[in-house]
């Protein structure tokens, strides 16, 4: 009955209780959502599941017979696959070549692929997915590479299957589509353990929910009938939460921000069509859509990261130009879409990245020298205002949680005077709590009269933060609305490119934002 | 604590390597024991030794500076060599060709027209990097052949001095040579513009707006560009930098201890530098420590060599030794882990040693 037993699990990292006594078991053909806030360690008991990490102490069963995992493999060859949060996928192989690798059918020496492509095809076959397996994997889009994941685990002979943040990158009808396949999977007897943040679907889906908070087990036997959302909220975070943190704007004001018929083209493939939107004073604008319908590019142009070829952006009846600099000196303040690669130097001390943008600023150097105290007064100002949970001001970024590095880099974003803020996917991968901060930071800034564009892959947060939305689809703007004119399926849809705002609305709308 | 931890690491480094070669040295049938305590004595026995000691580590610490410097922004300049040998071909020429100026104008044009040189140099390796997007590294080699021959080729041919029997140029003028520090020895005061040079150079990197700009470059180019700082300006000037800064320890070179441009005279510190640095952990201030350290061990070496047979190679043994423990810390976590292991085992008697007297006075 009981196909996974872990029990008594301890792991301890430098500093931190990862894991602390905890009991897990995983039944045949169930599916259990793992919840917890980042850094609650269940990626980390998954991981010892996995044999990434070996645990402290505690025992792992396998169907009633003790298993030592030591690595990767030993778990692949139990039957137990993992498909982690970021995709270990070579982009510039083929689905099939991705698939096989490690396990490869093998004639003599040579590898059978006559034989490894029945098999793939096979497989792609029994889901019924779209999928040509010779197509190169860096031609997929996120939900798709996310299948071959998948489909890489069942071609292993995956008995359980660990899925980490599943959901975080994936639109609303691929969210539905993703929990079908794991519902038909569970049907066919494969067990499958979710790690997630997200309640609503692990109440879709779960069989049984399991609760971590700092490490230790808090409960495992929730059923989603006999709970809710908040419930829910309250048991990963251990104090009740205000789940619906929409606030409108009480002041819209002049339009600050006009941009105007931007068009962009990258490698002959369009990435932006004329786009032209308007943000008043004291709004926050939220940009919907898939990733990779343009909103990277939309964020490149609005930060003078890329030189559009068209089209103009006006702040306060001055038009933008130039590079990055010249756009921080104009007013807009920039909370990149990535914190780690665009926003972070992890290896510098948080002083070195709470100035970076600002580092020509009175406040931080005079005549080219630093001003070491000022610049520390300016670190340990951000760390208090914005809760940045460290020892001190030197200790280097990579030592901070996921939802610290964000809370600094928003912090550096807004703590020098600024007209515009333009935030992409402010809260990926971060806990509740820390969401729910950084949200109502936002929303601070929006009532002191400044504008945000706020981008962002998770339709909830944009439906939630936003006074008026945009939808991108490839490269268009194909709808501009209020949340509350709008549900939120209905705005997927345009998501998806099923639907379509007609252009001459669109235009009106535009325009009379602009005239208000 | 970080920076401890550093420190840590590059002295456990250097113990680490000094054991191994202790082995080799041992296996090669020669008592480890007898030549660490030779090249002790031979480093400090004498005033001159200890003169001794900083000469041969000026070079070092030139080649080292520039390669920390580089490495600040990433950037792997193995064209150190190439830089120095330019600085001391073109020190060579500006010391014997330029006449008529006083002793101090002279000095001073003679470095700065070489550390123009490696300058150029390092301009190019950059250009080809930036422009063309080049492995700095392979550019680098190349040139490091290239300046090779192009200097043996000079000294052979167009320039080569009048009468001489081996390729070398014309002997440089007296107004051109650098001030010795203590007389007879070969301590000049290249060695001070090179420490003078390590604090400028921390002083810039701590402290400046441009350091800022290299560290963040050098750290995460994508989000120095992302704010408004350009990567590739920071290359170029990093390089130059670099090349400068090389170029003037080939010229010390000329100027202080080899008097002309000598086929040959100059190879070999461009890549040792890179173990200087390392030991320092690319710190600037440390490169002084790192190279007066492998300056010891050159002195030390050398005094060895002249009263005994035992070879003189072991001692490059211990500074690439080193170099391996430093590129791979893990090794010496872990062999610092194998012991604290065994430690923390043998000690659990002293706890319960330490349990008797607690409850003595609550008796």
């Amino acid at each position: 009955m009981q196909i996974i037993a872990m029990q008594n699990i301890c792991k301890t990292f430098p500093g931190t209780k990862a894991v602390d006594h905890v009991n897990f078991s995983l039944g045949e053909g169930e599916i259990i959502s793992l919840l917890g806030e980042n850094g609650a360690g269940k990626t980390t008991l998954m991981n010892i599941l996995y044999g990434i990490h070996q645990p402290d102490e505690g025992e792992i069963f396998f169907r009633g017979e003790r298993v030592q995992i030591k690595r990767p493999t030993d778990a692949i060859d139990l039957g137990i696959c993992m498909v982690h949060q970021h995709f270990m996928l070579a982009p510039a192989f083929s689905i099939l070549d991705n698939i096989i690798v490690g396990y490869e059918p093998k004639r003599g020496m040579f590898v059978d692929r006559r034989k490894a492509l029945k098999e793939v095809q096979a497989l792609i076959d029994r889901f019924g997915f779209q999928l040509n397996p010779c197509t190169k994997v860096s031609e997929l889009s996120v939900g798709e590479q996310q299948r071959v994941e998948i489909l890489k685990a069942l071609y292993r002979n995956a008995k359980v299957l660990i899925l980490d943040e599943p959901t975080a990158v994936l639109a609303p009808k691929e969210v539905d589509d993703l929990l079908k396949m794991l519902q038909s999977l569970r049907a066919g007897g494969t067990s499958i353990v979710i790690i997630t943040h997200k309640l609503k679907e692990t109440m879709t889906i779960a069989d049984r929910i399991v609760v971590l908070r700092s490490g230790k087990l808090i409960c495992d036997d929730v059923r989603p009938a006999n709970t809710n959302e908040s419930e829910l909220a309250r048991l990963m975070i251990g104090r009740e939460i205000n789940m619906d943190t929409r606030r409108p704007s009480k002041c819209a004001g002049d339009v600050a921000l006009c941009v105007r018929n931007l068009s962009l083209t990258e490698n002959g493939i369009c990435k932006l069509r004329n786009i032209s939107f308007s943000i008043r004073k004291g709004e926050i604008l939220g940009v919907a859509g898939v990733e990779g319908n343009g909103q990277t590019q939309l964020l490149e142009a609005l930060t003078g990261l890329t030189q559009v070829d068209a089209g103009e952006i006006i702040l306060n009846d001055k038009r933008i130009s130039g590079d990055a600099y010249s756009f921080i000196q104009n007013g807009f303040a920039h909370v990149p879409e990535d914190r780690t690669t665009m926003g972070l130097m992890l290896n510098l001390p948080l002083t070195d990245n709470a100035i970076l943008g600002h580092h020509t600023q009175p406040f931080a150097s005079r005549k080219g020298l630093l001003r070491k105290q000022e610049i520390t007064a300016f670190t340990n100002h951000c760390i208090e205002k914005f809760q940045v949970k460290t020892p001190n001001c030197s200790v280097l970024a990579r030592a901070l949680s996921g939802g610290n590095q964000q809370k600094l880099i928003m912090a550096r974003a807004l703590m020098v005077e600024s007209e515009v803020l333009v935030v992409a996917q402010p809260v990926r991968g971060i806990d509740v709590s820390a969401t729910e901060y950084i949200h109502d930071q936002i929303f601070n800034y929006r009532d002191k009269g400044k504008s945000v564009l706020l981008v962002s892959a998770d339709l909830d947060e944009v439906y939630q933060m936003s006074d008026r939305l945009v939808v991108l689809y490839n490269g268009e703007i194909t709808l501009e609305c209020k949340p509350s004119d709008y549900a939120k399926e209905e705005i997927g849809c345009y998501m998806l490119g099923v639907r379509k705002q007609c252009p001459s609305k669109n235009e009106e709308d535009g325009a009379a934002a602009v005239q208000k | 604590m970080r920076a401890l931890n550093k420190f840590k690491i590059s002295v456990l480094s250097l113990f680490a390597a000094l054991v191994i070669v202790a082995i080799v040295i041992w296996i090669s049938g020669y008592s480890p024991f007898d030549i660490y305590a030779r090249i002790f004595k031979g480093a400090f026995g004498s005033k001159m030794s200890i003169a001794l000691i900083f000469s041969e580590a000026t070079p070092l610490m030139f080649s080292g500076l520039a390669f920390a410097i580089a490495f600040k922004a990433r950037i792997i300049n193995v064209g150190v060599e190439s830089q120095m040998i330019m600085g001391a071909l073109v020190g060579a020429i500006a010391g014997a060709y330029i006449h008529g100026l006083p002793h101090m104008a002279h000095v001073t044009l003679t470095l700065l027209l070489a550390g123009m040189s490696g300058m150029l140099i390092g301009f190019f390796i950059c250009f080809l990097k930036v422009r063309f997007h080049a492995q700095e590294v392979v550019i680098c080699i190349m040139m490091n052949s290239i300046l090779l021959y192009v200097g043996s080729y000079l000294a052979n041919g167009p320039l080569k001095a009048v009468g001489a029997g081996v390729a070398q140029t014309e002997t440089i003028l007296e107004t051109a040579k650098l001030t010795k520090l203590i007389p007879k020895s070969q301590l000049t005061t290249g060695f001070l513009i090179g420490a003078a040079i390590a604090i400028a150079l921390a002083f810039i990197l701590e402290r400046t707006v441009l350091g800022y700009k290299i560290r963040v470059a050098g750290n995460n180019r994508i989000a120095g560009e992302t704010y408004g700082i350009q990567a590739t300006k920071l290359y170029y000037i990093t390089f130059m930098l670099s090349g400068f800064i090389a170029a003037i320890g080939g010229s010390v070179l000329t100027q202080g201890v080899i008097m002309r441009f000598s086929d040959g005279a100059v190879s070999g510190y461009g890549f040792r530098g890179i173990s200087v640095a390392a030991l320092a952990m690319y710190n600037p201030l440390g490169v002084i420590f790192s190279s007066t350290l492998f300056g010891i061990l050159n002195a030390g070496s050398q005094a060895v060599n002249r009263t005994t047979t035992i070879p003189y190679e072991f001692v490059d043994v211990i500074q690439v030794m080193v170099v391996v423990f430093i590129s791979a810390p893990q090794i010496i976590q872990a062999v610092e882990k194998f012991f604290g292991d065994r430690l923390k085992k043998a000690l659990p008697k002293r706890p319960a040693a330490a349990k008797p007297d607690q409850e003595l006075p609550r008796a």
